[in-house]
């Protein structure tokens, strides 16, 4: 019984990490159409700000101060913010109608920002020290589960509320919401779309980055790829979960994460992967839409 | 109020406005006629800026708005109703009328709209998508009335609505008529001369008659000529009676 707790609760904080990256994929695909394959460098380099943040305050070795994690939190968030609005503005901006130059240009701003994290700090792995509390584990019900994983849960938790509540209470909620049912109406209702690309794209962002930290924290180390490694993840889960749902999102990474840890514990350690892309492709024969997303 | 000069408008490779220039008077109903595939719709989406003109020039309120975004357009004062009401049909009724209530709108303007739509004040709650036709129609319209606009583009308020809901939202709009300048798109002829007070007829995307609407609705050959409606009419006409 205790394995089965420490595996489900390792599942959905893997599921919290996927769903912190896809949400903002989801809410970029939803309004603005566009597939952002630089939204795995986003996590990339907020990992990498919170690590910096970090390290300049924590010996080699040790355990970050509480203090020091939530500003390192809050330096992630606002690289991801930035990097992602200077996506959207210098590189998406002029070619919006034009998906397959989005693609390519996303994909070529990914693949340079990560290898720019290569450049500045190499490619080998960096240690991602973590407050003492967070890193010890905590029993529950005979299952040793570190703590970490409770709270990579709990923040997921947290913004998955904090979307909705956005989504359905503020008059940029209501936008988003028209603007991926109808963008030209949107705009025949003298409403700025531009604005709010920039600000979903903004949004994204900045969850990309908050997933960069507590990716960090989960896997007690960073390195370049680990935005890319986990964006192929989150876009299964954004295509499973239906495109432009944030619940179907949170609902499609929790029963990846799940499938992927339990086929990995009870069948075969190389079976979760395999396991996550044929829940992929019967989604897309049964329901192309997604679970919870809307009809296009 | 509103002029169209000489103006050219490309849909891909389909050449739709082919010098099109008309203008509608403050105050009036303006009603604008023309067989399917005329260049009706991509006239009001040229002045909104959706479908941008290429050549030409649309003036607005005195100032040039050929190269202007949309959003900017609209917020001179302009309501638009589409073709096919567009109203997004995953937000409730009163979400949709709230999104189009542009900042520091007059609330009144809210109640007003319930007043002249008592059905959408009921129906606040209920996703916009499961209303019937004349019911999203009321929404559409509901939409463009919420902001106190100098002018509103109707885009064929009657389109695929039963006889009943027509002559409802004929007689939503000639309660607004005089409020605001109105540019109506309508194949309707009994609609179009119950509302209108001016008219211009286009065909293969060009102006071909400007004047009085009682001028076109009295004239079975113009009818006959530019709208192939002539019997259409006079019998919808009748069922509207």
């Amino acid at each position: 019984m205790s394995t089965l707790i420490f595996i489900t609760l390792t599942g959905l904080a893997l599921a919290a990490m996927y769903f912190l990256l896809a949400s903002g994929l989801s809410l970029i695909f939803g309004l603005m159409d566009v597939l952002n394959f630089a939204h795995g460098a986003f996590f990339t380099w907020g990992a990498y700000a919170a690590w910096w943040v970090i390290s300049m305050k924590t010996p080699v070795g040790g355990n970050a101060s509480t203090g020091v994690f939530l500003f390192a939190i809050v330096a992630a968030v606002v690289a991801g913010a930035a990097l992602a609005t200077g996506t959207e503005v210098v590189l998406l901006r002029p070619l919006y109608r034009r998906t397959i130059s989005q693609v390519l240009v996303t994909l070529g701003a990914g693949l340079a920002l990560t290898e720019l994290t290569a450049v500045i700090w190499k490619h080998d792995a960096k240690l991602f020290p973590q407050p003492r509390w967070m890193a010890t584990t905590l029993t529950i019900a005979g299952a040793r589960v570190p703590a970490n994983r409770l709270v990579l849960i709990a923040v997921a938790v947290l913004v998955l509320a904090v979307m909705l509540l956005f989504l359905r209470y503020t008059r940029y909620g209501l936008i988003v919401r028209a603007g991926a049912e109808n963008r030209e109406m949107v705009q025949a209702l003298g409403i700025d779309v531009n604005r709010a690309f920039t600000l979903v794209f903004a949004l994204g962002g900045a969850l990309a980055g908050l997933g960069g930290v507590f990716g960090g924290a989960y896997f007690k180390s960073i390195d370049p790829n680990i935005g890319t490694v986990n964006l192929i993840f989150a876009f299964i889960v954004v295509v499973i979960g239906g495109l432009g749902s944030i619940g179907g999102s949170a609902l499609a990474a929790a029963i990846i994460g799940l499938s992927q840890q339990y086929a990995n514990y009870y069948a075969a350690a190389w079976l979760g992967d395999f396991v996550v892309v044929i829940l992929l492709a019967v989604v897309l024969l049964v329901r192309p839409r997604g679970l919870l997303g809307a009809q296009r | 109020m509103l002029r169209m000069e000489g103006v050219h408008t490309y849909i891909g490779e389909s050449h739709i406005l082919q010098g099109m220039s008309f203008t509608v008077a403050p105050g009036r109903v303006t009603v604008l006629l023309g067989r399917n595939g005329a260049g009706k719709t991509t006239t009001l989406r040229s002045i909104l800026g959706l479908t941008p003109a290429a050549r030409g020039r649309i003036d607005l309120f005195g100032a040039e708005v050929t190269r202007e975004q949309p959003y900017r357009i609209v917020r001179r004062g302009v309501g638009y109703v589409p073709e096919d009401r567009d109203v997004f049909g995953g937000l409730t009724v009163a979400e949709n009328l709230r999104l189009a209530q542009r900042p520091g709108a007059d609330p009144a303007r809210m109640a007003m709209v319930h007043t002249l739509f008592p059905d959408l004040k009921a129906r606040g709650n209920q996703r916009a998508g499961s209303l019937s036709g004349g019911q999203q129609q009321m929404v559409a319209i509901a939409r463009a009335l919420v902001n106190e606009n100098r002018l509103m583009m109707i885009d064929e308020p009657s389109k695929g609505l039963a006889p009943v809901v027509v002559a409802q939202v004929t007689e939503a709009l000639r309660a607004i008529k005089g409020t605001t300048t109105i540019l109506l798109v309508e194949q309707n002829l009994a609609m179009a001369a119950a509302l209108g007070d001016d008219a211009v007829i286009i065909d293969d995307g060009r102006t071909v008659f400007t004047g009085v609407m009682a001028e076109v609705a009295a004239d079975g050959a113009l009818q006959a000529r530019y709208l192939g409606a002539g019997r259409r009419g006079e019998e919808q006409g009748q069922s509207n009676e």
